[in-house]
């Protein structure tokens, strides 16, 4: 059911029925945000297919929906807002039912940790967004974006000063909710505490959703930028960039180390839309949709090993006792690592190549060392499998679930041949 | 009298919230700490509103007041949920996640 409503969704973000300005001129569908909404309605379908039996196993299955339909609503109010208030209402959709559903295992001390964590830094961001959206209303005397930009030119140096001070705020709010270093602390012990199904809907979801609003948020802010507030986005994305894959090479548990994946992703995602910023909407979609799509199925498959605490060696001798698993793992895993000519070397080469236009070279080499860190520890997820196994053979997957493999992995090599955004 | 003070005023105030998340340890507190912090960008939002001499801040703080109370409505059932899990709301015994 909810698929299908998604599905009427994503059909109706193709068909283009024209800009709508939507809740008081709040909101509104544009050229922007049509692109994040397909996005989302993709990565959130294939959620709701891949993860389906989240659902059917627990006892309060229609709790479980709705949370999940509300958080995915406040993610189409983050992509499609035009004003501050409806910025702060959409990440509190989004972000309060993704509380609940991390502490979703109630008798679980591990998830209950992961709650409170999120709930606690969630809350305390939001703080950071509030005050930043204040002091730039103060300085502005509106909310609404397009005024906003407008009137960025004839400030008084002291409601300059406001805005700057505005803008580092909502800016570290964000980092907070993408898990950019060094405000990624809480992201690694969330993502393992939670249930892996609420994991995967984080990582792809919710990053994408903030990173859309983000990405929004810049270009509003396009030219207004000082640039020390630009070298301290800047030292933002090389700290994401480099911690993430350093700390991720020393991960034994596979969940622990999808998560500093996720932020090492961030690093890139953020490098990109900001060194580009106007126009970084194709290079964001595309980033994402990649992005996602490996996540996704890096997490089915961890899910089905079924293990909370997945060490790489639950991987070991995976090639031969369940392949088509094994092979949409190395393929998610090599797109991710950035192995040409897989779509995810497409996305990280896209990238690095606004950066170097943006004229910062060292973030180019900085991001190729960190993809060159990233290759070892994808490469030791891929070796393990190809070890022999000694252990009983896994259970089988569904139908269904191979089926979403196989179309996950079909969209996956579709993105790299034909790069659509 | 000046928006300076105003402004003054609500950043303490958001600090010291701040400041209580950080170094607290009982989880009780650190929730006082976060309203405070909203709270205090609630009265900067009101003062700001009066400047402009518009309705939008204090619609603003409308919704941040609804919203914050359904956020420590979540959070205080995670809060009850722990309590049961563990007898204790000090926040240095959830460490069962590292590195």
């Amino acid at each position: 059911m909810a698929i299908l409503a998604l599905l009427a969704v994503l059909g109706l973000s193709f068909s283009n029925f024209g800009n709508a300005e939507l809740v008081f001129n709040m909101a509104s569908l544009d050229g922007f945000s049509r692109p994040f909404l397909m996005v989302l309605c993709t990565l959130g379908i294939l959620w709701f297919w891949g993860f389906r039996r989240f659902f059917e196993e627990e006892k309060t299955t229609t709790d479980y929906f709705a949370l999940t339909l509300f958080s995915f609503a406040g993610a189409v109010c983050m992509v499609s807002y035009t004003n501050l208030a409806m910025l702060f209402l959409g990440v509190e959709i989004l972000s309060i039912p993704v509380y609940v559903l991390a502490g979703s295992r109630k008798s679980d001390v591990r998830g209950n940790e992961a709650a409170f964590k999120y709930f606690l830094l969630g809350a305390f961001s939001s703080g950071f967004l509030l005050f930043g959206i204040a002091l730039i209303y103060g300085a502005v005397g509106t909310f609404d974006l397009g005024e906003i930009t407008a009137k960025l030119a004839s400030l008084t140096p002291d409601n300059q000063s406001l805005v700057q001070i505005g803008f580092v705020l909502t800016v570290a709010a964000f980092a907070f909710k993408v898990a950019a270093a060094p405000f990624h602390f809480w992201a690694p012990d969330v993502y393992e505490g939670s249930p892996t199904p609420i994991t995967a809907y984080m990582v792809t979801v919710v990053k994408v959703a903030a990173f859309a609003a983000l990405l929004k948020f810049f270009q509003a802010f396009e030219g207004a930028i000082p640039q020390t507030v630009a070298w301290a986005v800047y030292a933002l994305c090389f700290l994401t960039l480099m911690v993430a894959n350093l700390v991720a090479a020393s991960q034994k548990n596979v969940k622990r180390l999808m998560a500093y994946s996720s932020i090492s992703h961030t690093g890139f995602m953020l490098t990109g839309i900001f060194s580009q910023q106007v126009g970084a909407e194709n290079l964001l979609v595309y980033y994402s949709l990649v992005y996602g799509i490996a996540s996704l199925i890096a997490f089915r498959v961890l899910w089905f090993l079924r293990n909370e605490v997945a060490d790489i060696q639950d991987f070991k001798g995976m090639l031969h006792t369940n392949q088509l698993a094994a092979v949409a793992v190395i393929l998610a895993m090599l797109s991710m690592a950035g192995i040409p000519p897989l779509a995810g070397f497409i996305a990280k080469y896209r990238v690095l190549a606004a950066a170097s236009a943006a004229g910062q070279g060292w973030l180019v080499v900085v991001g190729i060392l960190a993809s060159l860190l990233a290759i070892y520890y994808y490469f030791k997820i891929i070796i393990v499998m190809f070890e022999p196994w000694e252990t009983a053979p896994n259970r089988e997957l569904k139908l269904a679930d191979k089926v979403f493999l196989y179309v996950c992995c079909a969209l996956l090599l579709g993105l790299t041949v034909w790069p659509v955004v | 009298m000046s928006i300076n003070y105003y402004l003054y005023l609500s950043t303490a105030l958001f600090c010291i919230g701040a400041f209580g998340v950080i170094y607290r340890r009982n989880a009780i507190v650190k929730f006082m700490c976060i309203e405070l912090m909203l709270n205090a960008v609630n009265l900067l939002m009101v003062a700001f509103s009066t400047v402009w001499g518009q309705a939008q801040g204090q619609v603003f703080v409308f919704f941040i007041m609804a919203v914050a109370a359904a956020e420590v409505a979540v959070g205080l059932a995670i809060l009850m949920m722990i309590y049961r899990n563990l007898q204790s709301t000090d926040t240095s015994i959830l460490s069962k996640l590292k590195w």
